[in-house]
């Protein structure tokens, strides 16, 4: 291969992912512009997208926020309920009122999603919530959401990470959002009552049959919904998503809910983690050190030195807890056939490009012996206080 | 069959399907934001072109008509705005905010810290001297090599010359091979 080609190569294989936090900010606004072009009002819209764009580039308020939404689309659903002239959809509504417990399951919608879980209080608020992604670029990737905690079961690379506040399951939390029974069929009240949709309500022919609604979007020619709704409890069970396509609707998306309101099964809301697997804590261990008096900068360069250190010293256990907090076997696992020598030099903190990282960049030289080669190797560690412990400040973006 | 699937997703996004919106986004979001970076050597000023293209596609999707390939328009739709932003960006801020922090979130630490940090950091140094060409040819080695478009189509669309464009991009990869030769450390 000859080096212009090599080069090529290099260049073509730079990928620079865009993650969670960047992709709920940008559906969430194209998402909502694409629903104002409907001109259907959603929670989103209600909230105000500065507002919402604001809030969550907010780390401390992300989580609240992603479960406030669903808590304050409810509140909203229940203070806007107006006479309707769809009596199926209208008792819906009001059927939803007492909603508890719901089970949920794509095909087709939700993105990554496919499965989810959501166990609300007496007073409507999201208490806990199980979600369930199969394929996701982490592979399969499970989510355990309860008491402000947070715990991502990262299946297929085989580790876990138990938090209070984090963005990107923030992020995941709110996910659900749009599919919350109340949100939906508010939603398609509102749509009914803007004129924006056409709801056929076909009664059942005999008793247990479910009673269908059949709703054509005005604003989407082609656009179809059937909703399957059960007789006597009156929630909906099923919503399907067609297109008309050359003259014929095709089934774009499923959305199931599965059980409403029942005991909800043994097992529901824990993760399946064996036991030997990775698991980082932030809630039970001190991660990083203490900033105490210490400015940013300094306490960004005295992480770096003591994580250095600790690398020279063969103490993985301090260096894992320098690296956010990861076991210390895992360190030694991932440099411990390295000689860390001795630290060359540590520069001066730099803020990461996008401040909303929080991260100080720290220069360091470090020079390394692998086998017979030694070389003064660069590293940049990403440092800033930790989400659950803002006083102690560690390795949190790679180094 | 992607320009099959991609010309259904775009059918259903001028229906106003959620769904299709969302898995355009995934489908394309990296390759866009890879774009926009290396265009602009400016992580936040990708970031927000790849925001304001996706708010612009849901806004316009009933207009969106497809001659050629989503991805393509897609990509000329992201080149035009990074294009925008650098004439709106002040010369001496062109490249402040070197991009070589770009890949810190694309580094998953905990998956391999020691694989991650060599790749980091020649991914790190090639970013680095991508950021320090003039934009004009980080314009052309970036819609050639990630865009995947022919010189022809990238003359089109920067309204230049083929022969121009040829000559940017072979100085530019001259340049970018001088610097990465003149910066190892051993």
């Amino acid at each position: 291969m000859n080096p212009t080609d090599d080069l090529e190569r290099r260049i073509r294989s730079l990928r620079v992912p865009t993650g969670d936090t960047l992709d709920q900010r940008i559906l969430a606004d194209a998402l909502a512009r694409l629903e104002n072009r409907q001109s259907t009002t959603t929670p989103l819209d209600l909230l105000g997208s500065s507002v919402w764009r604001t809030m969550m580039r907010s780390n401390w308020t992300k989580l609240a926020a992603a479960v406030l939404l669903v808590a304050i689309a409810g509140t909203l659903m229940s203070l806007r309920q107006t006479a309707s002239t769809a009596y199926a959809l209208e008792q819906t509504l009001e059927a939803n009122r007492g909603l508890r417990y719901v089970h949920l399951r794509f095909d087709g919608e939700g993105g990554e999603l496919r499965e989810a879980w959501a166990e609300f209080d007496e007073k409507g608020q999201l208490a806990r919530l199980r979600m369930d992604f199969p394929k996701t670029e982490d592979g399969a990737k499970e989510v355990l959401w309860e008491n402000g905690k947070a715990e991502v079961w990262l299946k297929t690379k085989g580790h876990a990470v138990v938090l209070h506040a984090k963005e990107e399951i923030a992020e995941l939390v709110k996910e659900l959002a749009p599919f919350d029974p109340k949100v939906v069929m508010e939603q398609l009240h509102q749509a009914e009552a803007k004129g924006k949709v056409e709801i056929e309500t076909q009664e059942p022919s005999k008793e247990g049959d479910p009673i269908t609604l059949v709703a054509d979007y005005k604003d989407a020619p082609g656009k179809r919904e059937i909703y399957r709704v059960n007789p006597v409890t009156k929630l909906v069970e099923q919503r399907k998503s067609y297109l008309l396509v050359d003259g014929e609707y095709k089934l774009m998306g499923l959305l199931e809910y599965l059980s409403y309101n029942e005991a909800v099964p043994e097992g529901t809301f824990v993760l399946d983690i064996p036991p030997d697997a990775l698991r980082v804590d932030w809630t039970t261990q001190e991660v990083g050190l203490a900033k105490g008096d210490l400015t940013n900068e300094q306490i960004a360069v005295k992480v770096a030195r003591e994580f250095f250190e600790a690398l020279i010293a063969k103490d993985y256990n301090r260096a894992g807890k320098m690296f956010g907090g990861l076991p210390g076997a895992r360190l030694e696992q991932a440099f411990g056939k390295m000689d860390f020598v001795r630290i060359v030099s540590i520069g001066e903190p730099t803020p990461h490009p996008d401040h909303r990282t929080r991260f100080l960049r720290v220069p360091c030289e470090v020079e390394i012996r692998m086998g017979e080669e030694t070389r003064i190797q660069k590293f940049t560690p990403s440092i800033r206080a930790n989400e659950c412990q803002p006083d102690r400040w560690a390795i949190d973006g790679g180094i | 069959m992607r320009v099959a699937e991609d010309r259904e997703l775009v059918a259903r996004l001028r229906q106003g399907d959620r769904d299709a919106l969302r898995q355009i986004y995934l489908k394309y979001k990296d390759d866009l934001l890879t774009i926009a970076t290396c265009m602009l050597a400016d992580r936040a000023g990708a970031e927000d072109c790849l925001h304001d293209l996706f708010v612009a596609l849901a806004s316009d999707s009933v207009r969106v008509r497809l001659d050629g390939n989503l991805k393509g328009y897609l990509i000329t739709a992201v080149a035009n705005r990074s294009r925008d932003r650098l004439r709106r960006r002040g010369r001496s801020q062109q490249t402040r905010d070197a991009p070589d922090q770009a890949m810190g979130e694309a580094v998953n630490a905990a998956a391999d810290p020691a694989a991650a940090m060599i790749e980091r950091e020649e991914a790190d140094r090639l970013y680095r001297a991508i950021a320090a060409l003039p934009a004009e040819q980080r314009a052309v080695i970036t819609l050639r090599l990630h865009g995947e478009l022919t010189f022809e189509e990238i003359a089109r669309q920067l309204g230049v010359s083929n022969n121009t464009i040829r000559s940017r991009y072979r100085y530019g990869l001259e340049k970018l091979r001088s610097s990465l030769d003149v910066g190892v450390e051993r």
